[in-house]
């Protein structure tokens, strides 16, 4: 189980989290539900697709824990991220992906799943629809809008990025 | 300037093709088998609850059995004092025994 889908947890985790770190904590704590909770897997949907609710849900409450962390600890809102560099991304895109995900980071909970799970993880639309327990349409509509916030992100950052 | 950066956002949107899934350090499955590993030893088995359960609960009736025993005790004790203080006064007026 480990072998066949650890690379596809963590590589989800961590276009959530952003952070390697943070990636494993993520994977372990999902593996971790899976021993726990395999016998209550009933078969209604593949497995694949059970694991990566499962991450998605582990990724989601990650952040929101240490967005609340950080909270408790400063006081303060979260500060910015640090770059994150991806590394599976090709070296000569990788600043590109850094913007991107700097972009992915700021889309609301549903959009920022559809998005990673379809172009991070290249999914196909019915798995991303299955795993987010909701319609193709659901996700087409709610890849549309993803893209639609990303793309007016990414033109505030436009002309910063001509200065250089 | 505008169809500069139309495309300059589709590049950047476009910056994942190709990209191979990142993957875990090999120490993490280690680490995963003995996080499993550990908390099964905490897992409490029912048996065991129920032992625990069964023994809280008689802690509890012995201490309900000697307070309501403490309670009747101190009752009658409270009603010896009652009777008596009706005779309180001393039983002798004159302590010089040996005048």
């Amino acid at each position: 189980m480990y072998t066949l889908f650890s690379d596809k947890v963590y590589n989800t985790a961590l276009s959530y989290v952003l952070n390697e770190k943070d990636a494993e904590e993520v994977t372990q704590d999902v593996f971790v539900k899976i021993y726990q909770h395999a016998a209550k897997f009933r078969g209604q949907a593949a497995v694949g697709t059970w694991i990566y609710r499962i991450t998605v849900n582990a990724a989601l409450n990650q952040i929101k824990k240490k967005k609340r962390f950080t909270f408790l600890k400063f006081g303060q809102t979260v500060p910015d991220l640090p770059v994150f560099n991806h590394p599976g991304v090709q070296l000569e895109k990788s600043e590109d992906a850094q913007l991107l995900f700097k972009a992915i980071e700021q889309l609301p909970e549903t959009q920022k799943t559809a998005f990673i799970l379809s172009f991070v993880e290249e999914l196909p639309r019915q798995e991303v629809a299955d795993i987010m327990e909701t319609s193709l349409k659901a996700v087409e509509s709610l890849l549309q809008r993803a893209k639609k916030n990303l793309r007016s992100s990414l033109e505030k950052w436009y002309p910063h990025r001509k200065k250089k | 300037m505008e169809k500069d950066k139309q495309q300059w956002i589709d590049r950047v949107l476009g910056s994942l093709e190709g990209s191979q899934r990142a993957q875990p350090r090999p120490e993490l499955f280690t680490k995963i088998e003995t996080e499993l590993f550990d908390s099964e030893q905490d897992i409490i088995l029912m048996p065991q609850l129920r032992m625990i359960a069964a023994a809280v609960a008689l802690l509890v009736l012995v201490n309900i059995g000697l307070l309501s025993q403490y309670d009747q005790k101190n009752g009658q004790d409270s009603a010896t004092v009652v009777n008596t203080s009706a005779l309180d006064r001393p039983l002798l007026s004159n302590y010089k025994l040996y005048e």
